[in-house]
């Protein structure tokens, strides 16, 4: 009883009057929804607000913890371990907004590395063009997977794990060719592993480079408003005339090709591409956006927030390793630490929504 | 009978009132939606709650069905103050509430759809025999023997799910009984039919409180009202002889305006035909219909619930399966297979369905308003030109009278009514030739109402064509240069304006064929 | 009027025959598909379908047989449960901790129940109570129980040797075996719960309209924390199977089993937005993975191009699934987002 008036209050509008009666058939999981648009400017800050305050605060618990943690050489090697998440997060996000879900990234980096470091590799190709290659094929596993997603109806958790199984042999077998390993040893990708803008390793800086177009292309252009409106009632954006289907097989395109690019950062980092890259990607990622705060049901959410999401993931997963946390215990206490995280923050919108 | 509610009457004097509420106070984020109201109802009465659209009338009796907790204030029940913390309690405590929109689930049955929460049994163990034997009772009892207890609730037409959402509050046996506006999707006949459920439920003690917009009904079979006005009370006065125009005055607090259009605002049949509609059929819902509409007119399309005019309107936004004929386009003969097909045509649609096929509700008020015309408002080609989109958003909410807290509030935090208007607003912005609109005015207030016809009218004057679906006879036989009246999916007859009274139409729309004809 | 009301009644029975043609498709086209697969694994495999390989088949996937069911509540009521795989291998841990401890058996399926029922308890406290979208908390409990049972075994199996394992894997009544009794148990028990009691009822009710159910006077948070404790015995019985089939408690037990039972209810024809399904569906479902699982397997064939191949045939039946459908229901058929 005290548990279901609890939840009554958190959510505020939601269970609310006729008001929000509107779609009220996505209840619990749904984030408190305020009184703003997510596409505001306000809610964007507000949001944004809690999961700064989280992040914030693990840093300083680790950093009392563990006086490395806070050290700059550190602070680097998280922003690296986070740009790959956070890149294929921004994909993964506009994918989760209209409704979708792409479990296939994982396997979708691990091909566009192989692919292009084998064109590289056996093949003498330019480096920029190996890149767009692989890129390419990055857009085209997202295109079949909005194909189907779209066209057939099936539902987008089987499709792209169905995707996710057969991309995976597929990429394997590029690897094979190269004896299973690919050494991507090209000076482009040494000076991505090895270089730093503005202060920021240059995979990092990519990264905040894409979260700032992708966040100006969502909040300033009808494609972001087409995505928003999909995602929350995508009947009454049919009968707005908007091009839904286009639009969403576009977005799975998206969701391929941020993957890709993923995975071409991992192969930079590493300098290497072997059959389990990218294994568990997806659930890394999923764990980031959901950590951001977007919603799974509702189309509700903000690409920058996935941003947060990555941040708290990728401290965490540092903070177990430079601890030296046993390799057995590290798994559980990740699971331990992302929930905490997730209710930490739910906890603070609940005192600052009253 | 009459007797009987003398009775009531003296005991009121001595028994405290079946509800009171007192002093409830209800502030949403940025907004009082309500502010110290007192409230309060007899046994045996029907009690109206009237209010523009943001008042706050459906915010006080979710108070009370225990969806929100109030701020402020006591709620009395038979003089005993309860706190009413879920809709559980509620329940209870015999407050049943049908609210303003649909809550049925679409996947049961009608009668697990009814005693849903209360399944017969064991408490855990389900007798489905007895739920669907009492359902069956209910319905008869409310003299619905055409629907189907073992019917899926989505195959039900809107007003049918109406009528189900009614008798599952009525099998609670409620001692309070709260209609938020029930016969919005009623046509006369339902709404007649409710009316007299509604008077028998009274002589037997009910305390009824009702909402709706339409003062006909108020004047007609409330005993009391209750004015709010911007979450304050205005006044509680007895119903008895009062007016609707009264009513609308001391609603508003002002004189309403004469909302229809004049005689001498008629087209001349010389103007140019905007649609040419030949033979068109929808399955089996619509047959062969033929019609044209020129410029500067408004046509009315009526008919009995389900005569086929929403179908036939859904065929020309290119969102009904299986149409078949010819649409011509100031001449032309065109294809429309998709709403986007049909909105490069200069056509446009709003449906009845505003919670499945009209809103966003968690976009704010201005992208729900502006997402078809977003062409408009880009600026070099790309990137979206904020300033432009708020102010014409603005123009909007001013002109259609908007109670919002500003254009980013998401639209989910809307009344029924305003969110009904932001719709509407958003056909209107996107400027098209054609507007096609299905109950346009469903829950919108008198005062509001006046201003759209009145902008409905404007717009034909400026040349547009203009098609109104409506069940609502008043507005269609004020708004409309002719009338074609549907039954059973065939066009049963058209009436000109001059021609046109309630009796010939309701005659017509009944039968199928009249007099004249 | 009348005539209004008798059109009124036939147009919704028509609404009703195409509904249930569609229903007829779901349930029985990919059961069509089935045949297609044991036909083809016949012809490659004549030994296929043979009673001991049916008997087998059915024991290896029991595990999935059984969580199938508890998953079929989660994806009707829309509180999805990516926890179970992980779940079974820590109850299993926990039942051979306490076994190997005590040395009694049935303290040591009570200690397997005991963390199924918590760690379902956890979850639903987490979802309900504080509000959580229940996949980011299942997807925790995925990453966290597995991490638990690892980290408690260091990652090694521990044997359990008792009479009672070696009961469920030898006992035998006319090829009816433990395992088999047990999965059919769980079928019973979820269709008698799904289809005749209030949880099953407010299963569908959750997925059609969580604040609808509320209003009705529905106590929602008792009912979803009841469905979470119900897939907890469901993992336990599963747990069971499992530790039996291997006679030890592996920590990397059942990996992947959540998805596979996901995979299994979805092709099975219940749909993934909730609100409607049934256990006849799932049990297709099952049947068509189980094969696949089978079928590939006694054909030698290995990881990469096991998945490969699994993958596709679960694409290629769900292509068939949609396309009939499709062609059921003619060119005319709305497109999407329409209101039918
Ligand atoms: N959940 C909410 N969050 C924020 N504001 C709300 C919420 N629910 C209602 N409001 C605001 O409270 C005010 C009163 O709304 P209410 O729904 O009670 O109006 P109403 O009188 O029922 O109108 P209508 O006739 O249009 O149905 C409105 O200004 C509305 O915007
Ligand atoms: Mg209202």
């Amino acid at each position: 009883m005290a548990s279901d008036w609890g939840s009554r209050v958190d959510r505020g509008g939601r269970v609310a009057a006729e008001g929000a009666t509107i779609v009220g058939d996505h209840p619990s999981g749904a984030r408190a929804a305020g009184e703003r648009s997510p596409l505001s400017l306000a809610s964007a800050l507000a949001g944004g607000l809690s999961g700064v305050v989280v992040v914030v605060a693990l840093a300083l618990v680790f950093g009392l913890t563990s006086p490395y943690f806070l050290t700059p050489d550190n602070a680097f090697n998280i922003l690296r371990q986070m740009s790959v998440i956070g890149v294929v997060g921004i994909g993964a996000t506009l994918v989760i907004l209209i409704g979708g879900i792409d479990l296939s990234v994982g396997s979708v980096a691990l091909l566009t590395g192989g692919f292009t470091g084998t064109l590289i590799l056996n093949y003498g190709v330019n480096p920029w063009l190996a890149i767009v290659a692989g890129l390419a094929a990055a857009a085209f596993v997202g295109l079949v997977n909005g194909t189907l997603v779209e066209l057939l109806q099936i539902s987008p958790v089987i499709v792209t794990l169905g995707t996710l199984i057969v991309v995976r042999g597929i990429g394997q077998a590029i690897l094979w060719l190269n004896n299973s390993w690919v050494y991507v040893e090209d000076p482009l990708f040494a000076y991505i592993a090895a270089e730093r803008w503005f202060f920021l390793p240059v995979s990092a800086a990519l990264m905040f480079i894409l979260y700032l177009i992708v966040s100006m292309v969502m909040t300033q252009t009808s494609f972001g408003r087409a995505v928003y409106a999909i995602g929350n009632n995508q009947r009454a954006a049919v009968l707005c005339g908007l091009p839904v289907n286009r639009v969403k097989v576009l977005v799975y395109m998206l969701g391929g090709l941020f993957a890709g690019i993923g995975g071409l950062l991992v192969a930079a980092r590493t300098g290497v591409v072997n059959p389990t890259a990218g294994l568990g990607l997806e659930f890394q990622v999923i764990t980031a956006v959901v950590l951001g705060g977007t919603s799974l049901r509702d189309g509700i959410g903000r690409v920058e927030k996935t941003l947060v999401g990555t941040a708290i993931l990728a401290m965490v997963l540092n903070y177990l390793t430079i601890r030296g946390v046993p390799d057995t215990w590290q798994t559980s206490v990740t699971g331990l630490m992302i929930l905490a995280a997730v209710v930490l923050d739910r906890l603070l919108r609940r005192t600052r929504e009253g | 009978m009459h007797g009987k509610t003398r009775v009531a009457s003296n005991q009121s004097l001595t028994v405290p009132p079946a509800l009171e509420m007192r002093g409830i106070s209800k502030r949403f984020p940025g907004v009082v939606a309500l502010d110290r109201v007192d409230f309060s109802v007899r046994g045996g009465e029907i009690h109206s709650l009237i209010g523009q659209n943001g008042a706050g009338k459906s915010t006080l009796m979710n108070i009370l069905s225990g969806v929100y907790p109030p701020d402020e204030g006591q709620i009395l029940i038979d003089g005993k103050a309860v706190t009413i913390g879920h809709p559980r309690e509620a329940l209870r405590r015999g407050i049943g509430t049908v609210y303003q929109e649909l809550s049925l689930l679409p996947n049961l049955s009608v009668a697990d759809n009814i005693f849903l929460g209360r399944e017969a049994g064991n408490g855990f163990v389900i007798d489905e025999r007895v739920i669907v034997d009492r359902a069956r009772a209910v319905l008869d009892l409310l003299g619905e023997t055409a629907i189907d207890v073992t019917a899926r609730a989505r195959n039900l037409p809107l007003a049918q799910q109406q009528i189900v959402e009614i008798a599952k509050v009525l099998s609670h046996e409620p001692r309070i009984l709260i209609l938020d506006e029930p016969t919005a999707p009623l046509a006369a006949e339902e709404t007649r039919r409710l009316f007299a459920i509604l008077h028998e439920l009274k002589t037997r003690g009910l305390a009824i409180i009702f909402i709706s917009h339409r003062f006909q009904e108020i004047v007609a079979h409330c005993d009391r009202g209750t004015i709010l006005r911007n979450g304050r009370l205005v006044l509680t006065l007895p119903l008895a002889g009062v007016t609707e125009e009264e009513l609308a005055e001391r609603m508003i607090g002002q004189q309403v305006e004469g909302c229809y259009r004049t005689e001498d605002q008629t087209r001349p049949d010389s103007a140019e035909v905007l649609l040419e509609v030949n033979g068109l059929s929808v399955g089996d819902r619509v047959h062969d219909v033929s019609f044209a509409l020129r410029r500067g007119e408004i046509i009315g399309v009526t008919g009995l619930l389900g005569a086929g005019q929403n179908e036939l309107a859904r065929a020309l936004f290119g969102i009904a399966p299986k149409a078949a004929g010819t649409i011509r386009r100031r001449g032309r003969e065109v294809r429309i297979g998709s709403p986007a097909e049909a909105i490069d045509q200069g056509i446009c649609l709003l449906t009845e369905h505003r919670k499945q096929e009209g809103l966003f509700p968690d976009l704010s008020v201005k992208e729900n308003m502006t997402l078809p015309s977003l062409g408009v408002f880009r600026r070099g080609g790309v990137f979206l030109d904020n300033g432009r989109e708020r102010d014409a958003v603005r123009r909007f909410i001013d002109a259609l009278h908007i109670v919002v807290r500003s254009a980013g509030s998401r639209v989910r935090t809307l009344s029924g009514g305003n969110q009904q208007k932001v719709i509407l607003a958003r056909w209107l912005m996107r400027d098209l030739e054609v507007l096609i609109f299905i109950e346009p005015t469903r829950g919108i207030d008198v005062g509001a109402k006046a201003e759209i016809y009145g902008d409905l009218v404007r717009l034909a004057g400026e040349g547009k064509g203009i098609i109104v679906v409506s069940t609502e006879l008043p507005e269609i036989l004020g708004l409309s240069d002719r009338i074609l009246v549907m039954h059973g999916g065939r066009l049963a007859r058209v009436v000109e304006r001059e021609a046109a009274t309630e009796e010939g139409l309701l005659a017509t729309i009944q039968g199928g064929h009249a007099d004249g004809v | 009027m009348r005539r209004e009301a008798g059109d009124g009644r036939w147009r919704s029975r028509g609404g009703e025959a195409r509904y249930v043609a569609g229903t007829l498709l779901a349930d029985y086209g990919l059961l069509l598909m089935f045949g297609v697969l044991v036909a083809i694994f016949t012809i490659i495999n004549p030994g296929f379908l043979t009673v001991a390989n049916v008997q087998s088949l059915l024991e290896q996937n029991a595990a999935l047989a059984i969580v199938a069911v508890g998953t079929t509540f989660a994806i009707i009521s829309r509180n999805i449960d990516l926890s179970p795989g992980s779940l079974i291998a820590l109850s299993g841990v926990a039942l051979a901790l306490v076994f190997t401890a005590t040395g009694n058996i049935v303290l040591g399926l009570l200690a397997g129940l005991a963390v199924a029922i918590l760690v379902e308890l956890c979850n639903a406290l987490l979802i309900v109570g504080v509000g959580i979208d229940p996949l980011i908390v299942t997807l925790a409990a995925w990453i966290w129980v597995r991490g638990l049972a690892v980290s408690l075994t260091d990652a090694s199996s521990v044997v359990v040797r008792s009479p009672f394992i070696d009961f469920m894997n030898s006992f035998e009544l006319l090829g009816i075996s433990p395992p088999i009794v047990l999965i059919g148990v769980a079928y019973l028990a979820g269709w008698f719960l799904l289809n005749k009691t209030r949880l099953g009822r407010y299963t569908y009710a959750l997925g059609g309209d969580e604040r609808a159910t509320r209003q009705a006077g529905v106590n929602t948070a008792f009912y979803k924390i009841l469905m979470f404790l119900m897939f907890g015995v469901f993992v336990w019985l599963g747990t069971i199977v499992t530790v039996s089939r291997l006679g030890a408690a592996a920590p990397d037990a059942a990996y992947g089993l959540e998805l596979d039972a996901i995979v299994a209810v979805i092709i099975g024809g219940n749909p993934f937005h909730g609100g409607e399904g049934s256990l006849r569906r799932t049990a297709v479902g099952v049947l068509f993975i189980a094969v696949l699982n089978n079928g590939l397997s006694t054909l030698g064939m290995r990881d990469a191009s096991f998945y490969a191949f699994k993958g596709m045939a679960i694409l290629l039946a769900l292509l068939f699934d949609v396309l009939s459908r499709q062609l059921l229901r003619g060119a005319t058929a709305p497109a999407r987002g329409q209101a039918v």
